[in-house]
């Protein structure tokens, strides 16, 4: 339909032009000469056969698979359950979600559009047979009955050749068939004369007129007119444009003939022309000429002998004219572009209608994704045209769904108003994703429920349902764009009996919903310039509100991680190198190790100590991340790229900037670590551990692994006292801390390994280990139970305490004044029995301290 | 009245611009040069243009001598009777450059032609 209306633009344009040109010709020609028309005409008969433009529309049609073009949502799409989602349950027959191919959906064109095509093209084509069909049998005729020329013919023939300059002349024919001289043939010209006698002058003239049409080619000119007339059949104007041009033809050629002639010859030209008129016993009926032969043959006679214009500045003339008709023609007619609103209003109207609902409903999820109960009953999916394009007959609607919770995107494409293909939005590719994980999940507890003994039932699950999908942070870099998707989902067992619930796994109301144990899974989606989407990984989100794992913010996690590729991120943040320990937090507080406080220095040692590497040609910062300290724990992030030369290649580094607090509570000292890295090339074998005594941290990492190495524990637990850890070393065969020859007591020898702390505001004796990876440890003395001390001491609780007087015994114990080792029962000076409740000199009582 | 073929129509030239009856030797001379046949081969064709009525055979001595039945000008004149040779015309096509545009132009034009020119010569 596009075509036709094209065309008809186009058509209209052109006739106007024609139109226009024919009724200025007089006010023109009396300055002018006619050969720029020659130009024109011929401009605007081409002009009228590239009208349709788009030949290729009229070739039978192959499937072109049109290009994918996933939009993206920018608002996140929640399915929850409260809400519930209108969608259409589709029809039986509506098309299943396309694979690719464009194939299905094209329907027929409205048999208006049909109609009219069809009929236009027959309309040609009956045209082009009448004339085609009618100049070959009225050339055949006419040579049947011809004969070659004469002698006398034949010899002023061969002089005008000769004048002329033409070396190869058509061959001159005289046929009893026609009824005035003329050219024809296209591809075998011939000049055909009545049968009768002209004078030798007369005959002059006309063989040099003739022979001009000829040497002009003018019988390729008059097709061109005549395909155009044969596109263009329906246009009365396109009618006059031929005429008006094949008048001018014979101007020309009238013109050319006599080019340099002086008034006599011309003269006699026009004598000869007129004397070479037979006319009809009566005029042809069908003739199609409104004034007749009789007025062109007097705008000759006035062109040859000069009684009109003569100028030549034509050519401006006939540029501008043509300039206006393209401009005519091309305005309206777009065939690529934006869709301007008038166009996307109209859009909208088509996309409204019925026979568009299968597309449009594609739009929203699949009803196969959502639980029954929260189907509304709308059968109405609506869909908003926000914009569009056009490329040649394809054109591309962007839709915008109606969602209650949010919006989501889709592109409608179409060939000429049909639509051939439905890009899905990327929610749908990740929706697919999510589907292929929760049903991998399903059928995990499938096989576990089978390989459990105690159940007995086949599980399956009839119902498995997506109930959250949520894109929770998207990032760009360098043209591509990170999305992370949460997904929650529910299955519906065949009997709850025959679920193995584990670890992370709920039953609720008959369903299943679990959570693993590290949270719920995220998917991250990249999506790249020409909208090909790909998942990337599927994470967990540790349960820390959709952050990823390790503690980092998104943008290290997706740049460093899922970008580039660098390992050692999961370990999290401040499980880099060096350890965050007390001796590495000692040494710093103490002014050493001062490289851990530049990211680049840090790199350097790194490298040199883990690798070996001493030297490198550049280093170059890839980019910078920022964090809340508070949250995050650390608070910037650097990548550097090392370039070590053209053997080792490249190492790019993740240093990042960790806090951490000395168990004495003094301020919180911040340093780098490398948390992460990538080598270009196989790394450096790196060089064995170097001694403990050198380095205060403990151990070099080793190079990137398949699993990630466990990790160091960097400070205890602030929990306060627990149970006695199970297999301490230190407690002995009685169950007593350093007890190890039975006697009941800690050993004397053992006593060594700790410092004995006594405070009189504490009430009781506190050991701390000399070897700060062991743990200080009180005995409750009315039990005399060996008692732990995890996470901060008392305060007041110091190395060097004062001896405490009630301590008398070599023993260490209070209120042992016997030396049994055991505090005594009744001691004298009035030391009472320590209360349970230990009470600090804060009045504090001491956390977590259980009997 | 019927078509006549490509040779035919050469034969029946022959025939006529002969003005009298002609034998089949003589119609073989005439076309030597545009269709070199056969005697054999003129006498089967000119018994075809008797059965079909364009010509009359008389016995006369020792060969057949033909006569035309139908007149040049009538057979031209039938020839173009033809619808797609009716609308056409012998004179303007679509694909031919004509000296001037035959259709058009009656007998009274031409005085009134005659008279423009002088009247363009003059001034």
């Amino acid at each position: 339909m596009e075509l036709l209306l094209d065309t008809l633009k186009w058509s209209a344009a052109v006739g106007a032009a024609a139109l226009v040109l024919t009724l200025l010709k007089p006010l023109l020609d009396r300055r002018y000469s006619a050969n720029w028309r020659y130009g024109v005409w011929l401009a605007l008969s081409v002009m009228l056969l590239l009208a349709p433009m788009r030949w290729e529309a009229l070739l039978p049609r192959t499937p072109v698979e049109p290009p994918v073009v996933v939009d993206v949502p920018r608002v996140s799409v929640d399915l929850q359950l409260r809400d519930g989602v209108a969608v259409t349950v589709l029809p039986a027959g509506a098309p299943s979600l396309p694979a690719g191919t464009g194939g299905g959906g094209t329907r027929e064109p409205l048999p208006l559009e049909a109609v009219l095509g069809t009929l236009w093209l027959a309309g040609a084509g009956l045209f082009l047979l009448y004339h085609l069909a009618g100049t070959r049998r009225f050339l055949r005729r006419a040579r049947r009955w011809s004969r070659p020329a004469g002698e006398e013919a034949s010899r002023v023939y061969e002089a005008v050749c000769r004048e002329m300059g033409l070396e190869k002349a058509p061959p001159l024919s005289v046929s009893a068939a026609v009824e005035s001289p003329m050219a024809a043939g296209l591809f075998r010209p011939g000049l055909l004369l009545p049968e009768e006698e002209f004078p030798p002058r007369q005959l002059v003239f006309i063989l040099r007129h003739e022979l001009t049409h000829c040497r002009r080619r003018d019988l390729w000119y008059k097709l061109v007119l005549l395909l155009a007339n044969a596109l263009h059949w329906f246009n009365p104007l396109v009618w006059l444009l031929r005429r008006e041009a094949e008048r001018d033809l014979e101007l020309t050629c009238d013109g050319a003939v006599m080019a340099g002639a002086d008034a006599q010859t011309r003269r006699a030209y026009s004598e000869a022309l007129l004397a070479a008129i037979r006319p009809r016993r009566q005029r042809a009926v069908l003739s199609t000429h409104f004034y007749g032969g009789r007025r062109a043959m007097k705008e000759r006679f006035r062109n040859i002998l000069g009684k009109r214009g003569r100028r030549r500045g034509g050519v401006i003339l006939a540029a501008a004219l043509i300039a206006t008709v393209a401009g005519a023609c091309a305005f309206g007619v777009r065939t690529s572009g934006a869709l301007s609103p008038e166009e996307l209003a109209r859009w909208q109207e088509k996309v409204d209608a019925p026979e568009f609902q299968p597309w449009i409903s594609r739009m929203y999820t699949d009803p196969a994704l959502l639980p029954p109960e929260e189907l509304r009953d709308d059968t109405e999916v609506r869909a908003r045209v926000i914009s569009g394009s056009r490329e040649g007959d394809m054109v591309t609607l962007e839709l915008e769904g109606n969602f209650p919770n949010g919006l989501t995107q889709g592109s409608l494409i179409l060939r000429d108003g049909q639509p051939i293909y439905f890009a899905p939005p990327f929610y749908v590719v990740v929706e697919g994703e999510a589907r292929k994980l929760m049903n991998t999940r399903a059928s995990l507890h499938i096989a576990e429920a089978a390989e459990n003994d105690f159940i007995t039932g086949a599980l399956e699950f009839p119902e498995m349902y997506i109930t959250d999908l949520t894109c929770r942070e998207s990032m760009a870099f360098d043209g591509v764009t990170y999305y992370v998707w949460t997904l929650r989902y529910r299955l519906r067992p065949n009997d709850m009996g025959n679920v193995q619930l584990s670890g992370g796994m709920n039953a609720e109301n008959g369903w299943v919903t679990e959570e693993s144990s590290m949270g719920r899974p995220l998917l991250i989606f990249s999506l790249d310039q020409r909208g090909t989407p790909a998942l990337e990984e599927q994470t967990w989100d540790t349960f820390n509100g959709a952050r990823p794992m390790g503690g980092w913010t998104w943008e290290e996690y997706l740049y460093c991680k899922t970008r580039l590729g660098l390992s050692g991120l999961e370990n999290g943040v401040a499980g880099g190198w060096p350890a965050l320990n007390e001796e590495l937090l000692d040494s710093l507080r103490n002014g050493h190790d001062t490289w851990a406080t530049d990211p680049e220095d840090t790199a350097r040692t790194y490298l040199h100590r883990a690798y070996g590497v001493e030297d490198y040609k550049s280093v170059e910062t890839l980019r910078t991340f920022q964090a809340d300290g508070a949250e995050y724990g650390h608070d910037q992030s650097v990548l550097l790229r090392y370039d070590l030369g053209d053997a080792r290649g490249g190492v790019t580094l993740l240093l990042t900037r960790v806090a951490g607090t000395p168990e004495d509570g003094s301020p919180e000292i911040r340093f780098w670590q490398v948390s992460g890295q990538l080598w270009e090339r196989t790394p450096p074998v790196p060089v064995p551990e170097p001694d403990p005594a050198e380095t205060p941290d403990a151990a070099v990492p080793q190079p990137p692994a398949d699993t990630p190495t466990p990790r160091p524990d960097p400070r205890p637990e602030p929990d306060g006292g627990t149970a006695v850890p199970p297999a301490d070393p230190n407690i002995g065969p009685t169950g007593v801390i350093g007890d190890f020859d039975g006697d009941g007591r800690p050993d004397p020898d053992f006593l060594g390994g700790y410092t004995r702390v006594d405070d009189p505001a504490l009430g009781y004796p506190v050991y701390l280990p000399k070897n700060p990876e062991d743990t200080p440890f009180l005995i409750d003395p009315s039990t005399g139970v060996p008692i732990y001390i995890f996470g901060s001491l008392p305060t007041g609780v110091t190395a060097a305490p004062e001896p405490d007087p009630e301590i008398r015994t070599s023993t260490g114990t209070i209120g042992d004044f016997d030396g049994d080792g055991v505090p005594d029962e009744d001691p004298s000076g009035g030391l009472a029995i320590p209360d349970p409740e230990i009470r600090t000199s804060t009045g504090v009582i001491g956390e977590g301290l259980e009997p | 009245m019927r078509r006549l073929g490509d040779a035919e129509l050469e034969i029946m030239q022959a025939v006529w611009a002969a003005g009298e009856a002609v034998s089949a030797s003589y119609v073989r001379q005439k076309l030597i040069g545009r269709r070199d046949w056969t005697l054999p081969a003129v006498l089967t064709a000119l018994n075809r243009l008797v059965e079909k009525g364009f010509l009359t055979r008389d016995k006369r001595g020792r060969g057949n001598w033909y006569r035309p039945l139908v007149s040049e000008s009538d057979y031209k004149a039938a020839e173009g009777r033809g619808i797609i040779d009716r609308l056409y015309g012998s004179s303007f096509t679509g694909m031919v450059a004509a000296l001037y545009d035959r259709r058009a132009i009656g007998p009274d034009d031409l005085e009134e032609l005659r008279r423009y020119l002088d009247s363009l010569e003059d001034s």
